[in-house]
């Protein structure tokens, strides 16, 4: 036998007398007696509070409340933020004070068959306790049957989802989140997006509100879209394959090596265009040219075109996970074409080795281009602001009056091309 | 144009065009002739080129994807994988994965996207008559 002293709240003392398991329910009931007295002091405190602020439509400061009610700070301010979890006052700053102002309420009931999305409320074991008629008509489930009913079990279509069960239980646990799921019922496919959004009950404790959007038409919309512009593209490369057909057939029927030399030419410059068709791919804000992709097929696109095979001139790139959007796409495909076609034709001795390296960088507001080859240069008096050679001419009618930007080219020991357009 | 015709000499891979651009028919149709191949015809809507295939009895069929008709070129492609056993080259403008993807159930010999390249048909037509002789 042993004695144990407790110091209780209050400053009240309770001597136990140990004897079998009796004294910790003697412990337990004197201490929810406290307990039970706290609560209710705090409950009266609280309604004060709320009291005060319901005269009050200015807000008040906590200085305000500690006065007006006769209160230390530290109560004012330790009621203050339980009223502030449960949703009761709103905290507002203005200047340096804190002003604390009584809710706008409404009652949720009211305003969920008002929406049209569907909407159901859990409390914290996870059972349902409200749901719109937008929500019952979405499950096609009759409140009776899933009111109270814990939400894993209750079979309600797309709630019972795992991702969505997984997506419920996190939600009691974070911030406000949302994901998108498709989902089939046999009439077809819906497309929905679900917002989840902890919710405190008046008494304070947690739930979860789940807002269901069928967003189907909207993806559906989307689809159709984006079939109509593949459609769109896929209409630009077969006319492009029709006019590379068109100076095909033609350069079959010339006699002159020159002559089939610039229809070849053209060809490239065709089938560059075309692969810039092929290698865009489609982001949220529209289309963009995968460059990296781009550069690869092109460069062995000009290799077997050439005649060149595999080894011989390495091509090395450095892009990063660029992608340029369409306008900047058509143009800087065009000048990579052009740049390329000439080192491959002119930079080297028929056979040598030799290296190209295509750069573009990110700088904020601009893109830097570099391109650079360790060939033969140019021809000593070529005029590089004026050049004569059409592929030159491009590039720089492209870089200048197309992008916008400026182009410094410099030749020695190889040639280096430096673009840099604003986006 | 867009007639179905008959073309080509006797001897090396008899390859038949499924095509509906008449330029584009015309232009492989000189290559392959020009390399030797037996271009056994061209048909530019779906639902003859089974009929054409029973008659031409080709080594090859070059498949494009949007021809005329009510059935596409992968639908006709799966048609001659089920009822005959011939796989195809599929020469198309689409480059898209879904449609690639769609086209591949078919288990087509090559995807080839337009525009064309002379060298990279006739690669494509040399590795098709490999894989056909192998079998």
């Amino acid at each position: 036998m042993f004695i144990t002293v407790i110091q209780l709240p209050e400053s009240a003392s309770v001597g136990v007398v140990k004897k079998g398991n009796c004294y910790v329910f003697l412990i337990e009931m004197i201490n929810q007696l406290f307990m039970d007295v706290r609560i209710e002091e705090s409950k009266r405190e609280l309604t004060r509070v709320l009291d005060l602020l319901k005269e009050e439509p200015r807000g008040l400061s906590i200085t305000d409340i500690s006065r007006s009610l006769g209160l230390n700070r530290n109560s004012v301010s330790k009621y203050l933020n339980m009223l502030l979890i449960s949703g009761h006052v709103e905290l507002r700053s203005i200047g340096v004070a804190k002003v604390y102002f009584l809710s706008k309420r409404v009652p949720i009931s009211a305003m969920l068959d008002y929406s049209s999305d569907a909407i159901v409320v859990l409390n914290q074991k996870k059972e349902i306790v409200s749901a719109n008629e937008s929500f019952l008509n979405l499950t096609g489930c009759d409140f009776r049957d899933i009111i109270r009913a814990k939400i894993e079990k209750s079979r309600v279509p797309v709630l019972t989802e795992p991702e969505i069960l997984s997506a419920i239980e996190n939600g009691f646990k974070s911030e406000s989140s949302s994901f998108e799921i498709e989902w089939e019922d046999g009439s077809g496919d819906f497309f929905y997006r679900i917002k989840f959004i902890p919710t405190v009950f008046d008494e304070g404790s947690p739930g979860l509100t789940v807002i269901i959007e069928d967003i189907s038409q909207m993806k559906k919309t989307l689809i159709v879209r984006e079939r109509m512009l593949e459609e769109v593209h896929m209409r630009v490369r077969s006319n492009l394959a029709v006019v590379n057909s068109l100076l095909n057939i033609q350069s079959g029927k010339l006699n002159s090596p020159e002559a089939v030399d610039v229809l070849n030419s053209t060809q490239r410059r065709i089938r560059a265009l075309a692969l810039v068709h092929e290698n865009l791919g489609l982001s949220e804000s529209g289309y963009i040219l995968r460059v990296e992709d781009y550069i690869r097929e092109l460069s062995e696109n000009l290799r077997e075109s050439l005649g060149m095979g595999k080894g011989g001139i390495a091509v090395r790139t450095d892009v990063g996970n660029l992608d340029l959007g369409l306008d900047e796409a058509v143009y800087c495909g065009f000048i990579i074409n052009e740049l390329m076609m000439n080192s491959f034709m002119h930079a080297f001795p028929a056979g040598a080795a030799g290296e190209v390296c295509v750069s573009l960088g990110d700088e904020g507001d601009f893109y830097r281009f570099v391109y650079t080859d360790n060939g033969r240069g140019f021809p000593p008096g070529t005029d590089m602001k004026n050049p004569s050679s059409t592929g030159l001419m491009i590039v720089k009618r492209l870089t200048e009056d197309q992008l916008g930007g400026s182009l410094e080219v410099k030749s020695g020991n190889g040639v280096r091309f430096e673009i840099v357009f604003r986006k | 144009m867009g007639e179905d015709y008959e073309t080509g000499e006797p001897g090396g891979a008899r390859i038949l065009i499924v095509e509906d651009d008449a330029i584009i028919a015309m232009d492989m149709e000189q290559i392959l002739t020009r390399k030797g191949y037996d271009v056994v015809g061209r048909v530019d809507r779906g639902e003859k080129v089974i009929s054409a295939v029973e008659e031409k009895k080709p080594d090859i069929v070059l498949m494009d994807i949007n021809i005329k008709g009510n059935i596409d070129g992968i639908a006709v492609a799966k048609e001659l994988l089920d009822e005959l056993e011939l796989k195809v080259i599929y020469v198309t403008a689409y480059s898209d994965i879904n449609m690639k993807e769609r086209a591949f159930e078919t288990e087509p010999i090559g995807y080839l996207v337009k525009p064309l390249r002379e060298s990279e048909l006739v690669a494509m037509i040399e590795y098709a008559m490999k894989k056909i002789s192998l079998k």
